[in-house]
């Protein structure tokens, strides 16, 4: 099921929604994304856990660290020897 | 694999959770921003429920937190022959033969994911040297 409904839109939002193939696409993937955001931090206020930007900014530099390809085919080793 | 899980959650990051330890929740919610997921070992959770006894509040709260989009409960027992399993148990014998912790390493290395936990040495015994452990105590 899909809805049409009409809203207005900043310039530079418009003109990035040009750009794309689908514009309803783009707006729904962006929209979800909001929504699992709100749903996540409903989550954890309810665990008495309130988010920072600082925070996740230190979780975002770990986690874009890769492993390196010979731990990965390390740990390869080691699941199929188990 | 159908999901990109980046990071693995242990019972002791379950916990911490439960403590409302702020490291993990914004290790969660960095993830969920990714549009990637955590996974959470059935055998973690099970752990987590068993050590939230005469907890309501704590029994409530994982519930709640298997609800998110962004987490994603990673089963036991599901691979032909039960493979997963032996390799569950098998790998416990690493990291002091807790049960939990076995499934937890093995979803790790299942996944190519970062392992998350507050007691980093039982998953670093048993893990490859080099292998991603995020320390939520360190944050």
């Amino acid at each position: 099921m899909t809805a049409k409904r009409s809203i207005s839109l900043p310039d530079d939002v418009d003109a990035w929604l040009n750009q794309q193939p689908n514009a309803s696409a783009a707006i729904t993937s962006a929209v979800r994304a909001q929504m699992v955001t709100n749903r996540v931090n409903e989550v954890l206020r309810h665990a008495g856990i309130e988010v920072t930007e600082q925070g996740k900014a230190r979780w975002r530099d770990r986690l874009a660290q890769p492993m390196p390809d010979d731990v990965l085919d390390a740990g390869r080793r080691l699941l199929d020897a188990a | 694999m159908s999901r990109d899980i980046a990071v693995v959650l242990d019972d002791t990051a379950l916990r911490a959770y439960l403590a409302g330890h702020v490291a993990v929740g914004e290790l969660i919610a960095e993830i969920a921003d990714e549009d990637r997921h955590v996974g959470i070992p059935a055998a973690c959770l099970a752990a987590a429920y068993a050590a939230t006894a005469d907890d309501d509040v704590g029994t409530a709260l994982l519930a709640l937190l298997m609800t998110t989009p962004a987490v994603q409960l990673l089963p036991l027992g599901v691979e032909p022959g039960a493979d997963d399993v032996r390799q569950a148990g098998i790998l416990a014998r690493a990291a002091g033969g807790d049960i939990a912790t076995g499934h937890a390493i093995r979803s790790a290395l299942a996944h190519q994911a970062h392992y998350a936990t507050v007691k980093p040495g039982p998953a670093t015994a048993a893990l490859p040297t080099g292998w991603s452990v995020l320390d939520l105590s360190e944050m």
